[in-house]
């Protein structure tokens, strides 16, 4: 459904498409794509720009833009008065092997109504359209006879999709398969124009946000997708993701802005950090050799774990509550203002024999004159102990002004 | 502690001024010098299209379209014809980078399209008219970029 998720502006569209979808959130769904239009995206004047790469733009035809790029639940929509508006789309044909999706609405169904078709000579030519006549209301697929299913609702969203090959014609309403009346319509290769809204006498009445058209038929799981994203293929996939390969040394920093969730991984002697400004959860993590810094500023917990030769530094401005844990050699410290609870932990077998230091520093800033501090160690107790920390082994460290310790 | 970011603005440049003095509707107009992103490298930019103002009030929803035409080869600018980046340079979905809507309003219009992706190569920038009017023959209508990185180290 659109509106589920924001929608991509004409600009993250365009980017998407000068790359073939590789950059957009679903790239499968380009494979065979050989038309896509999508007012939803954004304002776009006279012309309705094709998005596939094909170049078919559409020539916005007895339509006004002043008045006919309308907003709505779904974003930017282009308005068909059932009159005379349709858009005019040059050189797109398609053989029987096809799909058309579309995300649409209805504003009258108290006459036929075309949605797309391309409008071309008998034998050459198909079409999508709702009919309401004899035999009751229908969407159908034309090619000279109809294939069929009960029509939609009025002035309701539809996420509408019709898929034709040589094995038969299913409609999807809102990704849906419908019951059918009627095999796989067949057709050659037309050589006139594609019309969205129009065919001779019958004009949309209704909206239309976006219609992909491909020269294959869809499976039900990609037709499924379309309906649970319908603009993910638009939609320039956010996040870095660094993979670091395994047996290399390698430094990994990723530096952001905000509003991107990032993930660092490596196997061995690796070393990254993540330094962002706001509202990100960041997860990292490594194996052997592993060195992490993290560093946010505002409002996020964040979480920093290891298995083994740990370096962790948790450093944050205030207000958060941070977790730093590993196991083995591990040098921890969490570095912040006042006013914050953290928790330094190492978890298990710390063995004296093998480990010559455990170090766990707390820097506090932002101390004032006499203010009073207070900190506890809380160690497990029983069977469980391996080592109880001394007061010699615990470095807190205070800022410069007078204080009083407790 | 760990360096922080970073989305620093670099030196904004003008790709267009004088070239936009005119410019009717349906054509366009090519920036006559490179702007270096070979050298440069800048990963996004943003937009300013000043229009300084109409020879009457444009159509509401009218729109510019921003082109590049890279130079990728380091000579040949694919500008969809003879490689020249001119007044033959074919504009299309190609090379469209995005859109500037207008208002139906006869007066100053200032508007911004944000963050475009840029390639590492010098391109020459190309605005067409698509909002049912013409620009003034001489004012002082500008196309500016406004480059920046995200810091990646």
């Amino acid at each position: 459904m659109i509106g589920a998720i924001p929608n991509p502006t004409f600009v993250e569209a365009l980017a998407c498409m000068h790359s073939g979808g590789r950059v957009s959130e679903a790239p499968e769904l380009w494979r065979g794509l050989r038309g896509l239009w999508a007012p939803v995206v954004g304002v776009q004047g006279d012309v309705l720009h094709d998005l596939s790469g094909y170049s078919r733009d559409g020539a916005l035809t007895g339509m006004d833009i002043a008045t006919d790029w309308v907003v709505c639940s779904q974003g930017h929509t282009l308005d068909f008065d059932g009159t005379d508006d349709y858009i005019a789309i040059p050189g797109l044909h398609l053989g029987s092997a096809m799909s058309v999706i579309t995300t649409i609405r209805f504003d009258d169904l108290s006459k036929s109504r075309a949605i797309v078709g391309e409008f071309a000579a008998p034998g050459n030519t198909w079409l999508i359209y709702y009919w309401i006549g004899g035999g009751g209301d229908r969407i159908s697929l034309w090619d000279g006879s109809d294939t069929y299913c009960v029509g939609p609702a009025v002035s309701t969203w539809l996420e509408l999709a019709v898929v034709n090959d040589s094995h038969g014609c299913q409609i999807y309403f809102d990704g849906e398969p419908q019951s059918m009346n009627g095999g796989a319509q067949s057709w050659s290769q037309g050589t006139d124009e594609l019309r969205i809204g129009c065919w001779t006498g019958y004009y949309l009445d209704g909206a239309i946000a976006r219609l992909a058209v491909y020269d294959r038929a869809l499976s039900t799981a990609e037709v499924a997708a379309h309906y649970s994203d319908p603009l993910g293929m638009l939609r320039p996939s956010s996040g870095l993701i660094v993979s670091v390969p395994s047996g290399t040394s390698y430094d990994v920093t990723i530096a952001e802005a905000a509003g991107v969730a990032d993930t660092v991984s490596g196997a061995l002697s690796a070393v990254g950090s993540v330094a962002e400004s706001a509202s990100i959860q960041d997860a990292v993590s490594g194996l052997v050799d592993w060195t992490v810094t993290l560093s946010f500023t505002p409002s996020i917990g964040d979480a920093v774990t290891a298995s083994a030769q740990f370096v962790g530094t948790v450093a944050e401005a205030a207000a958060l509550a941070d977790t730093v844990a590993g196991v083995g050699d591990m040098t921890l410290s969490v570095d912040e203002a006042l006013g914050v609870t953290d928790a330094v932990a190492s978890l298990v077998e710390i063995d004296l024999a093998v480990l010559e230091t455990v170090t766990v520093t707390c820097t506090i800033s932002g101390v004032v004159a006499d203010q009073v501090i207070t900190y506890e160690v809380i160690q497990l107790s029983g069977a469980d102990i391996l080592h109880t920390l001394d007061a010699a082994q615990i470095s807190l460290i205070l800022s410069d002004e007078t204080f009083t310790l407790e | 502690m760990a360096n922080k970011v970073l989305n620093q603005p670099e030196s904004s440049a003008t790709l267009l001024s004088t070239e936009l003095n005119n410019l009717a509707n349906g054509s366009f107009a090519v920036d006559g010098a490179d702007y270096d992103n070979a050298t440069n490298m800048y990963r996004w930019a943003d937009f300013e299209l000043f229009l300084d103002d109409f020879d009457a009030a444009p159509d509401a929803n009218g729109t510019f379209e921003l082109h590049f035409f890279y130079k990728l080869d380091g000579t040949n600018y694919a500008d969809g014809y003879d490689g020249d980046a001119d007044s033959d340079s074919k504009p299309g979905s190609n090379t469209l980078q995005g859109l500037f809507v207008v208002t139906a309003n006869d007066a100053d219009q200032r508007i911004q399209l944000l963050k475009v992706p840029l390639q590492p190569y010098a391109f020459r920038a190309c605005i067409k008219n698509n909002c049912g009017q013409d620009l003034t023959a001489v004012d002082t209508h500008h196309l500016k970029i406004f480059p920046y990185n995200e810091e990646i180290q």
